[in-house]
């Protein structure tokens, strides 16, 4: 017997079978619809009584299969529907012939056969053929099901009177001896007559009725045959039919335990299994049925309260089904021949006991299913190793699960295969990754709580890769290699990270990393991964503005410094708000200008031992529009905190809260957002955009001093130039100013600021003349306009002391000054003055002079 | 005698300590065989979550079987104050060789407990102990190859 059915499970030994096959020039999808409404029919019931009996269909059934028929009575076709379609009598006698061809195929164990003709119309319908039925077109499929349930009920008669014939004999007729295939040569020439032959009839007689009995649906009288079959085999050692005998007995207890609640509408297809019907499985027997006697199916002792008494004396605790099962496949393991009816048998078996929720039995039947062999194709292999990885999903060993998928993958990719199934084999290890707790969806980032076993989730990412790599499929394969590289990361050796570095870089080179969704099968979609590890972000910082073009806000005009967040009518308060420190230090006090180049700064670190190439690396912002100018940068090996600018340009004034970066490493793009990286820290992150002010230019004519440079208390941009006075002059400078931004300048302000020293003597005076200070205002964008300041020198030479210090060269001559040089320090000669208004509060940026004097002396 | 491959596994089934033995005659231990033995490893700690519950014994005995590899396990007990309850100790073999594994999954525990007792050792995470694995190396040639 070849081709293992692993789709069975118990209650399938209660069903008839019925084949449905294709004839003529039926198109695939026609027939699967008429198989579809044929298999809707499961259950056939009498008129008289109200038993039942199950049917089950296939579409493909070896007729050699048919032959072990006697044994175990669901393995016999008892029915067959031939659905064809023809468009005119010629075609159709062809059909009548094949039909006939198949009736004969599975010879005599037919109790009932059918075809259904399609497309043909009225003038060749005058068939006498009584089996075959013509139907017009496809959408009257409901008069089909009507004529398959009466074809169902004349099985279930033919069954009930063949039952009623077996039922009827007495023991000590004689009966023929019900072999199966491989045994018949061994009873030829035996005697006939003796005692252990006729007990071996009778057993193997019983047995058999009880198979009837269990497909008419009469439990009680099916457990009470196979007792007796069971006894009568033991004491003459039949074990294979002891066996089938014993697998009966479990049967018809499971059925009688859990009812028909385990059933599910079978897969379409052989050996496929579909994740509803997994989960149907999985969902439904889970308890026990408890039998309510007045809904059985049973039939004659229905609502008789002997029932119960029957069904505890009669059929086996859920215990001693496990025990009898194994015991029944311990015997079919003698025979070699029987190796497929035991592969079926600890399948069956395993189902019951997931049902039953014993996990380490069933484990023990799956590992002794695995190894009885099975003389099988190649693909019957792959087969198998799938169907076992479902049933230890089954009974919830995800790891063995995965274990034995792989290995189910490995086989469609055999080197000994003509053609490698590499599309059979990404979707199998794509079934794994859960059972090797690795997430497509959720990519781990940090070791410290790493699931999972990292060598082997790295083996099984690799063949991952491998196989969608040769499946043709090259996004999948950067995506997966993406996947590998991110999430472990840190269990990489040092050559393996360059390789597999050197591989993406390969791969996407051909086809460049997705930033949007990726469909890698029906229903089962992924995210682009951030590669927020190339390279670690440990710190980001939001830069003011060079402090020569911040924005300062003036105070407003009255004088009265208001504090900025006050609008409310008090004017003073003893109650003082306090704002916690750490908010106020998290706070940023500064402001971007709009049109501006402004800054961020982070702190990378590069953990590849190789120099890391990352391009385009800019910030994703939210709030206000915000352009973000990339950077390319390439970090060295194994660095230590390296810091990076990321520049930027707002472009409307608001709020803008920096919310991640891009960056593209191995031509692989990712976006990472910051509230997902545990590592970065980020003090704060939203900063205001002010409005765009104008850009100042100052420029001289003076002649820079190239010898003491002022000190710079505010750190800003300085210009220092040189002014030479005799005690009394007065020089007039003449400073240009331009405006080289886009905004108009709206105010001047000039200020000059003293050194102390000065303010005391009164030796200088800068002095300008505000009138045309205000003509030039306002000043447009481009234009260009001179400033006059006038320097007044005056000197109190009387006053000798502090102010002179005496120098003596080297002849001890003392000299004395009669004039000084004087420092006049530009502040900020880029600077931004203009103003702001916002309510009350003017903001501006105000240039200051500040004079301070040299302290040298010369002659 | 024959090729052992001995794991700790954590909670997470992450390996905390992996190590080969070999007897003298055999060579060398290919990396497919490693690799085998890993995924052996990780697919049986399924029959070991599943049988340390039946017993109260902390040597599991056999486990699991696949091809000529056999699978042994030893599950530690509950110490509260180590947090390292139930670290599971596989051990692959293609020998049975019951006596030997029993007392070397004793002496590793004992070698283990004693390790796990270092405060500024975390529980579930890589032994790196040179004197760990020397230990380790010393009880396998004593008792599996011996």
């Amino acid at each position: 017997m070849t081709d293992p059915d692993y789709t069975q499970c118990a209650e399938d030994h209660q069903c008839l079978l019925v084949v449905v096959k294709p004839l003529g020039s039926i198109s695939k999808g026609n027939f699967s619809c008429v198989f579809d409404k044929i298999s809707s029919v499961e259950q056939a019931t009498l008129q008289e009584s109200h038993r039942a009996t199950w049917i089950r269909y296939k579409q493909y059934y070896p007729p050699e299969n048919n032959d072990w028929g006697d044994f175990q009575a669901h393995r016999r076709v008892v029915g067959l529907i031939a659905v064809a379609e023809s468009c005119d009598s010629q075609e159709l006698s062809q059909i009548f012939e094949s039909f006939d061809g198949l009736r004969g195929e599975y010879g005599t164990s037919l109790y009932n056969w059918r075809m259904f003709v399609f497309g043909l119309t009225g003038e060749v319908v005058d068939q006498n053929r009584t089996d075959v039925d013509f139907v017009s077109d496809y959408e009257q499929l409901g008069g089909i099901t009507r004529t398959v349930e009466e074809f169902t009920s004349s099985l279930f008669i033919v069954l009930e009177s063949k039952r009623l014939d077996r039922a009827s004999e007495k023991a000590g007729d004689k009966m023929p001896l019900l072999c199966v295939p491989f045994e018949k040569k061994d009873f030829v020439g035996l005697d006939t007559d003796s005692r252990n032959y006729r007990k071996r009839c009778q057993g193997r007689m019983r047995k058999h009725v009880g198979d009837l009995n269990l497909q008419a649906g009469l439990l009680h009288e099916a457990l009470v045959n196979y007792h007796i079959a069971v006894e009568t085999l033991r004491s003459i050692n039949d074990f294979l039919w002891l066996a089938a005998a014993l697998e009966g007995l479990c049967v018809a207890s499971v059925v009688s335990h859990y009812g028909t609640t385990c059933r599910t509408t079978k897969a379409r297809h052989q050996g496929a299994s579909t994740q509803a019907e997994k989960e149907k499985r999985s969902r439904a027997g889970m308890q026990e049925v408890l039998i309510d006697p007045g809904s059985l199916t049973t039939n004659g002792i229905g609502g008789d309260p002997s029932l119960e008494i029957g069904r505890a004396k009669n059929c086996l605790s859920p215990d001693d089904i496990v025990e009898k099962y194994r015991e029944a496949i311990s015997f079919y393991g003698k025979y070699q021949q029987a190796a497929v009816i035991e592969l079926e048998a600890c399948i069956k078996a395993v189902r019951v006991l997931a049902v039953q929720k014993k996990r380490s039995e069933a484990a023990d039947f799956l590992q002794n299913a695995i190894y009885i062999h099975v003389d099988v194709t190649e693909d019957e292999r792959i087969q198998r190793y799938s169907v076992l990885s479902e049933l230890y999903e089954q009974i919830g060993f995800r790891r063995k699960a995965a274990f034995f998928k792989r290995i189910s993958a490995m086989q469609c990719v055999r080197a000994a295969l003509p053609e490698p199934g590499w599309k059979a084999c990404y979707e199998l290890l794509l079934d794994t990754l859960q059972g090797y707790n690795l997430s497509l969806d959720n990519p781990q980032s940090s070791t410290e709580s790493h699931h999972g076993w990292p060598a082997v989730q790295l083996r099984i990412l690799h063949e991952l890769v491998y196989s969608s790599q040769r499946m043709g499929n090259p996004a999948l394969s950067v995506h997966h290699l993406t996947f590998l590289l991110h999430s472990m990361l840190d269990f990489l050796s040092e050559q393996e990270k360059k390789e597999v570095s050197q591989i993406l870089e390969k791969y996407a080179a051909n086809c460049r990393g997705h930033s949007t969704a990726l469909e890698i099968r029906e229903g089962l979609q992924v995210q682009p991964i951030a590669l927020s590890k190339l390279p670690i972000i440990r710190s980001m910082k939001i830069i003011n503005l060079p402090p020569n073009l911040r924005p300062v806000k003036l105070k407003s005009g009255d004088g009265l410094s208001t504090p900025i967040s006050s609008s409310s009518p008090f004017i003073y308060s003893p109650i003082v708000v306090q704002q916690r420190r750490e908010q106020r230090a998290n706070q940023i006090d500064f402001q971007w200008v709009q049109g501006d180049v402004c800054e961020v700064q982070l702190m990378v670190y590069n953990p590849m031992p190789f120099e890391l190439r990352v391009e385009n690396m800019g910030l994703i912002t939210s709030g206000v529009e915000f352009e973000s100018l990339p950077a390319a940068l390439s970090l060295p090996a194994e660095s230590g905190l390296y810091p990076v600018t990321l520049v930027g340009v707002p472009k409307i004034p608001g709020p803008v809260t920096i919310t991640g970066y891009h960056t593209e490493v191995f031509g692989i793009p990712s976006r990472c957002m910051l509230q997902n990286l545990s590592h970065c820290k980020v003090m704060c992150s939203t900063v205001d955009v002010v409005p765009a002010l104008p850009l100042t230019q100052l420029t001289t004519s003076l002649p820079r001093c190239s010898g003491l440079i002022a000190p710079s208390t505010l750190g800003d941009v300085c210009c220092n130039v040189v002014v030479r006075l005799f005690n009394g002059e007065t020089q007039k400078v003449s400073v240009q100013l331009e405006n080289i931004g886009k905004q108009p300048v709206e105010s001047i302000e000039l200020d000059v600021t003293y050194s102390q020293q000065q303010r005391d003597s009164g030796t200088c005076r800068v002095t300008w003349d505000t009138q045309e200070l205000q003509k030039l205002i306002p000043l447009q964008p481009g234009s260009l306009v001179d400033l006059t300041l006038s320097i007044h020198a005056n000197f109190d030479f009387s006053n000798t002391d502090g102010s002179f210090t005496e120098m003596q060269d080297g002849e001890g001559i003392v000299r004395r000054n009669v004039s000084f040089l004087t420092l006049v320090t530009l502040y900020n000669p880029f600077f931004i003055p203009a103003t702001w208004r916002k309510g009350d509060i003017v903001v501006t940026q105000v240039v200051r002079l500040s004079v301070r004097p040299s302290g040298h002396q010369h002659l | 005698m024959g090729t052992f491959y001995f794991a700790i596994v954590g909670h997470h089934d992450n390996p905390v300590f992996e190590m080969e033995f070999a007897s003298q005659n055999k060579t060398d231990t290919k990396e497919d065989y490693r690799h085998l033995n890993q995924f052996i490893a990780h697919a049986a700690l399924d029959l070991v979550d599943e049988q340390m519950w039946t017993t109260n014994n902390m040597y599991l005995k056999m486990v699991d079987k696949f091809n000529e590899w056999f699978v042994s396990a030893f599950v530690t007990a509950t110490l509260s104050y180590l947090h390292a309850t139930h670290m599971r100790f596989v051990m692959l073999h293609d020998v049975r060789h019951e006596d030997g594994i029993k007392n070397f999954f004793n002496d590793v525990y004992e070698l283990y407990i004693k390790f796990a007792m270092n405060p500024f050792y975390e529980p579930d995470t890589l032994i790196r102990s040179t004197a760990f694995e020397r230990k380790a190396q010393f009880l396998g040639r004593k008792h599996l190859t011996a």
